[in-house]
């Protein structure tokens, strides 16, 4: 394992890829900080550059943006009380109390440091993980990879904000797009419209789209400056060795939580954050400190969302099955450059897989010097309004799509997907499950035909193989659970609308 | 990032309004079923390319009903902006100029006329500014693409 590591190391410390890496990390930490800008957007955009870099060089980059995203998202949440990204949403219930007190420096240097903190335990949980878990995924054959991908999306339906009907349905929608071109079994074209889908709809496309050239459309005609009311001053921002004492519980809580539910699929930073913020408020012994810049609240949701954001490449790594959007993208740039994801990654690519491990370790180091003493960069980047923004995206989007495959067609679509993504939020549906759909929909239905095949129709495969039914009871519980707390929320919202008593119709 | 400002909840209790969002989706999902219907299913074991898509398609149409009966019977009021129209046609405009451009005329006529339609899509721009900074967008684009990355691109049209 430390061999693996080592050889992993060497990969990264190449400088050509290393520059990949201090790029990728930096662009996310940028893109954290800036206003309406998300890690999807940014690795989309960037997925057709990766075109042109080697498979390693790519996943670096693509992934330091993610997880550099999760670092930069804080610093919006601690100064402006405006989450950067999603994960960050739990950070400004601690942190701009703390900033409003004055000691904003202070609550920026320990997120800096619960992230990193958080972030490492995440590499290591990867690295132990990373071997068993591929051996572990060899076993798999057709009925346990439908099984798995079919328990991904549904995951990702049930665990999602929203209403899950209107997730899974959007899953559906994602497998519905991903058929259009040549069936992968007999060769034959599915939805061919026009020539230019013959080789399908592209992921650059429809990413770029949902996400991008539609927050575009939702947030252009804000002309709003956003200017901090924080004074930012650097007096005792270090901690004190009691006050760093006491956080080593709540981080490392945190960073558990973080690995745990990181490496589920279905579930992620977003998720984490927010367990870990509940888990720390139940087992504080002063839960009435929380809310007014209570530290433990700050520190375990960051090195949880950073834990999480780094186990969530465990699955994508090792079986090839993405765990979110973030994760369907990573796994498409692999598919752009030809590489295959899959248990046989960690064999037939090891320079790929340890070095992309590797580069999650040295990212972090990077994005823990870089965070600091660049604050004022940070800062001044916060309060760049958004029309000044969103032009030059709305480009680079255009540029981005159209070089990939010089397609036209493929920048209408572009166009028609973010009318569709913007149309779509007006009506509560969210765009992520589409993009997951879309890259699992594929892996769903070849090996779905391929268990059929081989089983000669028995549905009862997916219940007498051990893994398979693992699966398949996982997903059970995760209905039934789903099903009784919504029952359970329901009973008690019609309780307080009797004790109000007022009227209703159900 | 949301704006609060301008919300205002949907007055009335607008049928079509409830309704739309699993229409929608069972329309989408007719339209799988029309144009795979000649598409070959198969059977279980030796399925046609014509298989999933007939099956995703009717689970769709369940759950278009699914969300049209919880769309009724939900009475919470929900929030939404009013549409964004200035901004949804300027960035539509923006887009389709490009692909408008981008083979007759060359990728820099492309990257300016591109970016200028888009910033019409904010109030705040005058004549002036949509000059100045389409034109150093437009630098920047044709450094970064063409001189940093060398995307094989046409810079001026024929």
């Amino acid at each position: 394992m430390i061999d693996q590591f080592l050889l992993g190391l060497s990969v990264v410390l190449q400088p050509e890829v290393l520059m990949y890496a201090f790029f990728g990390v930096f662009l996310g930490q940028v893109i954290g900080v800036l206003p309406g800008v998300g890690a999807i957007t940014a690795i989309s955009l960037l997925l057709p550059v990766t075109f042109y870099l080697d498979p390693t060089s790519s996943v670096i980059l693509l992934a330091g943006i993610y997880y550099g995203s999760q670092y930069g998202g804080a610093i919006a949440s601690i100064l402006l009380n405006l989450p950067g990204t999603p994960s960050s949403v739990v950070t400004c219930l601690e942190g701009y109390p703390l900033a409003r007190s004055g000691r904003a420096g202070f609550a920026l240097l320990i997120t800096a440091l619960s992230s990193f903190v958080g972030s490492m335990i995440g590499v290591v949980v990867v690295v132990l993980a990373a071997i068993p878990m591929a051996a572990f995924a060899l076993k798999f054959g057709a009925p346990e990879y439908t099984m798995l991908v079919a328990l991904g999306l549904v995951a990702a339906s049930l665990i999602s904000s929203g209403s899950q009907l209107r997730a899974f349905s959007m899953a559906l929608v994602g497998i519905a797009l991903g058929m259009v071109g040549s069936d992968a079994s007999t060769g034959q074209y599915r939805f061919v419209a026009t020539d230019a889908l013959a080789d399908g709809i592209s992921l650059v496309s429809l990413a770029m789209g949902l996400f991008g050239l539609s927050e575009i459309i939702r947030n252009a005609a804000n002309s709003e400056a956003r200017k901090s009311k924080i004074q930012l001053s650097f007096k005792d921002i270090f901690p004190s060795k009691a006050e760093l004492r006491s956080l080593v519980a709540p981080v490392g809580r945190g960073a558990t939580i973080g690995s745990f539910f990181g490496a589920l699929p279905g579930t992620g930073a977003a998720i984490a954050s927010f367990m870990s913020y509940a888990f720390e408020r139940r087992v504080s012994r002063t839960p009435e400190k929380f809310g007014k810049g209570h530290l433990p609240g700050l520190c375990a949701p960051e090195a949880s969302n950073n834990a999480a954001a780094q186990t969530s490449f465990i699955p994508t790594l090792t079986l090839g099955v993405p765990g979110d959007a973030v994760m369907a993208l990573i796994i498409g740039a692999l598919i752009l450059n030809g590489i295959i994801p899959g248990p046989r990654l960690i064999v037939d690519e090891p320079e790929l897989f340890w070095g992309v491990i590797a580069s999650f370790f040295v990212g972090n180091i990077i994005l823990l010097i870089i965070n600091i003493p660049l604050i004022g960069i940070w800062v001044r980047l916060l309060s760049i309004p958004y029309y000044r923004l969103y032009p030059a995206i709305v480009l680079l989007i255009c540029v981005g799509v159209y070089s990939h495959r010089s397609s036209v067609t493929d920048v209408v679509l572009t166009l028609v997907f973010g009318l569709i993504g913007y149309i779509m939020k007006r009506y509560r549906f969210e765009p992520a499950p589409v993009l997951l759909g879309f890259v699992l929909g594929p892996m769903l239905e070849e090996n779905f035909r391929r268990t059929m095949l081989l089983y000669g129709g028995d549905f009862s495969v997916f219940v007498t193989r051990p893994i398979s039914a693992v699966l398949v009871g996982c997903g059970a519980l995760l209905l039934g659970f789903t099903l009784l707390s919504a029952f359970i929320s329901h009973r008690r919202a019609l309780k307080a609308k009797h004790q109000q008593g007022g009227s209703y119709s159900v | 990032m949301e704006t609060l400002e301008g919300e205002k909840p949907e007055t009335g209790r607008k049928i079509w309004r409830q309704v739309i969002s699993g229409a929608v989706l069972i329309a989408f999902s007719v339209a799988i079923l029309v144009t795979s219907w000649n598409y070959s299913t198969g059977s279980l074991q030796q399925m046609g390319p014509g298989y999933m898509p007939h099956v995703i398609a009717y689970a769709l149409i369940l759950m278009g009903l699914g969300i049209i009966v919880a769309d009724l019977r939900d009475t919470s009021p929900h929030y939404a902006e009013p549409m964004h129209w200035r901004a949804l046609i300027f960035v539509s405009a923006a887009v389709l100029v490009f692909v408008a451009l981008i083979e007759p005329a060359g990728l820099v006529p492309a990257m300016f006329c591109a970016v200028a339609a888009s910033k019409l899509a904010n109030k705040r721009s005058s004549l002036l500014s949509i000059v100045i900074y389409s034109a150093a967008v437009t630098l920047a684009g044709y450094l970064l693409f063409i001189v940093a990355l060398g995307l094989p691109l046409t810079v001026f049209g024929r």
